[in-house]
């Protein structure tokens, strides 16, 4: 899922005039697993306005990338002057696509794609580069884990099965080795693999996905 | 000052209560809850409950003994982000959290005395 | 063929030394540094960008020490350019006359100076050292297309034998000696007796007749800066006795040169190292010394 945190308090509060209206927008899918975005958290900031002295209430959408959940907070976007949303940057900008003529802010800082590890911490898993090759690390993505995205790893800076860019990191290639080496597979290293087509990624520009047999 | 203070059924309450009798008068306005359980408490709450008031003390179990076993622990995580994000957005408001058991007000004490007087004490 | 190809293949025991370009444009860094190693080495490595603290570029470099009458390896880093980039450099150098080439990935930039910024890694190592094998042998750039013109290049990569996972080490190895790596330069060797385990698996393997090992030595100035690498350097062994021995010195700096020696003694001796690689960082003036009491002094003669 898409992790996200809350930008810096007072970060927020700069993006708005004294006595504005403020609607806090929470986004009911990723950003609320991962506790940044919800309608708990939209009713914090919202008092915290409030404490502040702004004029500011709270609603939330399931999914504020989907244009037609947004539409159920029209009304409470018509009452104020603002909307801090509080969805990743997908759902900032479809949200401003629906309501072209309102301010909006963004209250989070869309960090990445990945899972929560442990109650608290959440780790990133996938760059969506567009041309998965999973099953060839025994689903360590090396792409997104290896600081320098090596795929023919480890660097010489893999010590004690961490990353020496960021000590409290595991060496994703250590961890490849690891298990490889467990299910006797690790022969599967051998080969060198070949420069990558990074064209799927987000180096080819902008990506775009049409599927006709959907489509209405 | 404008102060609310809210204790567990089990313990805080009737702390509270003890501690009212002698330590009330000074404020404005004091107003007394219970509750089951202070891990029944949201960060939302106790921000709601500071738009109306100056200053929240809260009373549970003893950490170690909490009659619903995480409770007091989860007030306390809460006390600490919710304290936390009143610094950072620079809100004068404050909220402190006291362990103790009904018969046994000392930490209240302590607690109250910087929670509510803390600043004045330090600039005396 | 470069001097150090016809050294390595004559069966001499080769001497490379390391020179850091300057953070700037005074070219007499480089000249100061090679005017006391001429003689003394067949070869300099000039480093592009190390641990990416931005200095004068490697090509740069390279035309500069062979203005000053010495050969010089090309590194070449993953880290700041792609395969666009790195192919075109590779091309140029060539032209210019470089003609000894290090692929290496490249330590990341937030170990570096300017950690704001954006990496390339669009290549590994492995993967540049095949294509400018490729381009070498057979006269194709990485999508395939012809190039045009004959290329003469030595390539060769870095190893390390003390980094995790340590049993993977001649795995990797041997991954870069069939991607192309001719000659090896290793991380610097403190603790003899991994780096002679590491050799027999190497020889074990066959992979020291299919490519030249110069392994990595440093001579250490200091106990603050031995113990900096024990402790703080990932992927470098230094043994505790090393430490030991330089807390006891009377002269840490005579010392470390002593160490330093000893150390190459050691490894002369190593079935499979075909030489040495000096890194004596901000120190170069001492390696004349140290090629001298090692006995690799005068260099062999070309041709």
């Amino acid at each position: 899922m898409i992790i996200a945190e809350r930008k810096p308090i007072k970060e927020i509060f700069q993006f708005l005039l004294p006595g504005e209206k403020v609607l806090v927008l929470g986004c009911g899918t990723c950003v609320t697993v991962c506790m940044a975005g919800g309608e708990k958290e939209a009713r914090e900031l919202a008092s915290l306005f409030r404490l502040k002295g702004w004029k500011s209430w709270d609603f939330t959408v399931e999914r504020q990338c989907e244009a037609e959940f947004n539409l159920k907070a029209k009304e409470e976007i018509a009452k104020v002057d603002t909307v801090v949303s509080l969805a990743c940057g997908v759902g900032v900008q479809t949200l401003a696509d629906c309501f072209p003529e309102k301010k909006i802010f963004p209250g989070l800082n869309t960090t990445f794609m990945g899972m929560p590890v442990e109650q608290g911490l959440w780790e990133e898993r996938c760059w969506g580069c567009g041309n998965c090759i999973l099953h060839l690390f025994d689903y360590v993505c090396p792409v997104t884990r290896c600081a320098k995205s090596l795929l023919n790893g480890p660097c010489g800076g893999s010590k004690d099965g961490k990353c020496e860019v960021t000590p409290d990191r595991d060496c994703a290639w250590q961890l490849i080795y690891d298990r490889l080496r467990k299910k006797n597979k690790l022969e599967t290293l051998f080969s060198i693999q070949p420069p990558r087509d990074w064209s799927t990624s987000r180096y080819g520009g902008q990506r775009k996905m049409v599927r006709e047999d959907v489509r209405l | 000052m404008k102060i609310v203070a809210l204790g567990c059924d089990k313990s805080g309450y009737p702390a509270l209560l003890k501690w009212g009798e002698k330590n009330a008068s000074p404020f404005e306005e004091v107003k007394l809850f219970s509750l089951p359980c202070l891990g029944l408490l949201t960060e939302e709450a106790i921000f709601r409950t500071l738009e109306n008031s100056d200053a929240l003390l809260l009373a549970g179990c003893p950490l170690d003994s909490c009659h619903n076993q995480n409770g007091s622990r989860g007030a306390y995580l809460k006390v600490k982000k919710v304290n936390a994000l009143l610094q950072e957005a620079a809100i004068p408001k404050k909220v402190a959290v006291a362990f103790v058991t009904a018969d046994k007000i000392g930490e209240i004490e302590k607690v109250s005395q910087e929670l509510f007087w803390g600043e004045k004490n330090d600039n005396s | 063929m470069s001097v150090l190809e016809e050294t390595l293949r004559r069966g001499d025991f080769a001497v490379t030394a390391e020179v850091g370009p300057p953070k700037g444009v005074n070219r007499e860094a480089i000249e100061k540094k090679c005017d006391r190693l001429r003689g003394f080495v067949d070869a300099v490595n000039i480093t592009d960008n190390q641990t990416a603290i931005v200095r004068l570029s490697s090509l740069a470099g390279c035309l500069i020490a062979r203005d000053c009458g010495l050969e010089a390896v090309m590194q070449m880093v993953c880290r700041d350019k792609n395969r666009i980039a790195l192919q075109s450099d590779f091309l140029g150098a060539c032209a210019l006359g470089v003609e000894n080439f290090l692929c290496l990935t490249g330590d990341h930039q937030s170990m570096g100076n300017h950690p704001q910024s954006k990496n390339v890694f669009d290549l590994d190592s492995i993967q540049l050292l095949q294509i400018l094998k490729n381009m070498r042998e057979e006269n194709i750039f990485q999508n395939g297309e012809p190039l045009k013109g004959e290329i003469k290049a030595f390539l060769g990569a870095g190893a390390n034998p003390f980094a995790d996972p340590l049993e993977f080490r001649v795995v990797r190895l041997a991954k870069k000696i069939s991607a192309g790596a001719q000659f090896i330069q290793t991380q610097a060797i403190f603790d003899l007796e991994i780096f002679s385990r590491f050799m027999e698996e190497v020889r074990k393997t066959g992979l020291d007749k299919k490519t030249f090992i110069l392994a990595g030595v440093i001579p250490v100035k200091s106990l603050a800066a031995l113990r900096y690498m024990q402790n703080e350097v990932p992927g470098l062994m230094v043994p505790d006795f090393l430490v030991e021995r330089m807390k006891q010195a009377k002269d840490p700096k005579e010392e470390g040169v002593n160490i330093c020696v000893e150390i190459i003694e050691q490894l002369k001796k190593i079935e499979g190292v075909r030489g040495v690689h000096i890194m004596a960082i901000g120190w170069e003036s001492i390696v004349p010394e140290i090629v001298k009491r090692v006995n690799l002094y005068p260099r062999p003669k070309r041709g």
